[in-house]
């Protein structure tokens, strides 16, 4: 494959998978384009499962706008990758949302990148919503990059504040108990969502509605029904059905003594 | 404009980045990992800056309104302006020994305390949560229970399975299930980041 492409591909020869990794994302986009030209016309799209935690979003919000209480959003502890992308996007549903119902939200920020973003988004819900002068900017607050110190400012906010509903989502690490004691303390509603496989199961003891795994990535196209985000969302079945077939046959092959599908995975 | 603008850049560097990581172009190469990476080293440090800005004003907008617990609002403001003046004075920061007392003084001890705490937490919170409600807080309860005697001596004691059966729901149930999940994740990333490429999640852009 090297004398095909002229040794172009692989830069890093540590990387075994270059090839695979390419040639799958090439599928994938393929199969996004194939999905985005059919979810433009008027053909129905396949329904989607009902996920709790994202249908608790309104119910945490309506509680809060009937106690007059605030909503507590944090955005997680990444920079600008695809987790805190993801929680962004809620974000935008979220402050949509509580700029309709006149809810007052407080969203907590930990990486300087997020901050201007974060506000950003929720400026323009709120513009959306023909009410930019409810917008408080001192609303979106960045705290501090440090991990316990971050933690430990948006526990005392969580209770200071006596949130009603505490909005968890996006890359989480130990800290998560901290924030959720703290939502327990003040009576929140607590819908969390995280991409770390290990906090997953701090959050399902401790919150009311969790999203497991890859129910992160499809919220922003559950909320808004937009049919151009539910084709990616298509797209992500079906590259797991790709990498299931992948799966079986190499499963089945390597069981029967043959090597193809490690060797076919490894060239480059 | 002010949406279109910063989706074509995201396209364009997205696409440069996603190629530099497959193939061996010098010219593309050496362009991304000096160029491109140097401009997000930069925007992040500026990003720093408006942090700073922004935890500045909520600060000094709570001493002005005499908000709740409006004094430590200002011990917040001291010790800001004592580290941002005395890192500039400085050169070496790590090196320096006035610098490193005043940091590793009070910056590790309180997180260590925070850390400290979350046993508790994990404590109250398992206790909330291990309670027989339904088959599958069942099930959590008596894996939760399988783990924790595997761990501690005293289940060893108890009856030898204990660590074995342990090793069996962390190494073999628990693997399993943890790495479909990270397939899922994999893919949803990828789903993530080409929605972002391709500008068709844009909730966090200005119209």
């Amino acid at each position: 494959m090297n004398g095909i492409l002229g040794g172009w591909l692989a830069p890093d020869t540590t990387n075994k998978f270059a090839l695979i990794s390419f040639l799958y994302v090439i599928a994938f986009t393929s199969i996004n384009i194939f999905w985005n030209f059919k979810a433009r016309g008027d053909e129905p799209l396949p329904k989607l499962r009902r996920i709790a935690g994202l249908d608790a979003i309104d119910e945490a919000i309506g509680r809060c706008t009937e106690m007059g209480r605030p909503v507590i959003y944090n955005v997680g502890m990444d920079p600008l990758t695809p987790p805190t992308f993801a929680s962004l996007a809620i974000l935008s549903y979220v402050s949509k949302q509580v700029a309709r119902y006149d809810t007052r939200m407080i969203t907590v920020v930990r990486m300087p990148a997020v901050l201007p973003i974060a506000e950003n988004s929720v400026r323009q819900s709120y513009l959306e919503a023909g009410k930019p002068d409810a917008f408080r900017p001192e609303d979106v607050r960045f705290m501090t990059t440090d991990q316990f110190g971050y933690a430990t400012a948006v526990l005392g906010v969580t209770v200071r504040e006596k949130a009603a509903a505490a909005i968890m989502f996006g890359y989480y690490l130990a800290e998560c108990m901290v924030f959720t004691e703290a939502g327990f303390e003040a009576g929140a509603i607590q819908v969390a969502g995280t991409t770390n496989n290990v906090q997953v199961a701090f959050f399902i003891a401790s919150c009311d509605y969790t999203l497991i795994g890859e129910e992160l990535y499809v919220a922003s196209a559950y909320l808004s029904k937009d049919r151009v985000r539910i084709a990616t969302l298509i797209t992500q079945d079906w590259g797991k059905a790709i990498l299931v077939v992948i799966w079986l046959v190499g499963l089945v092959l390597t069981t029967c003594g043959s090597r193809v599908v490690q060797d076919l995975l490894t060239l480059y | 404009m002010r949406r279109s603008l910063p989706m074509a850049l995201t396209l364009i560097v997205g696409s440069l980045v996603l190629v530099n990581s497959f193939f061996l172009l010098p010219g593309l190469n050496a362009f991304v990992n000096r160029y491109v990476s140097r401009t997000s080293t930069v925007s992040m440090a500026w990003a720093v800056a408006l942090g700073s800005i922004s935890l500045m004003r909520n600060h000094f907008r709570r001493i002005s309104r005499k908000a709740e617990n409006w004094q430590y609002s200002i011990l917040l403001i001291i010790f800001f302006t004592f580290f941002l003046v005395f890192g500039l004075l400085v050169n070496r920061h790590q090196s320096d020994p006035v610098y490193a007392f005043f940091f590793s003084s009070v910056q590790p001890p309180l997180s260590s305390t925070t850390y400290g705490i979350l046993c508790f937490y994990v404590a109250s919170a398992a206790y909330r949560s291990f309670r027989m409600r339904s088959m599958d807080s069942a099930m959590m309860m008596l894996s939760a229970f399988i783990v924790m005697l595997g761990a501690v001596p005293i289940g060893e004691a108890i009856w030898s399975g204990f660590p074995p059966l342990s090793e069996f729901v962390m190494g073999t149930m628990n693997t399993s299930v943890i790495r479909a999940i990270t397939i899922g994740l994999t893919v949803g990333a990828i789903s993530q980041s080409m929605r972002n490429l391709l500008g068709i999640e844009r909730g966090h852009m200005t119209e």
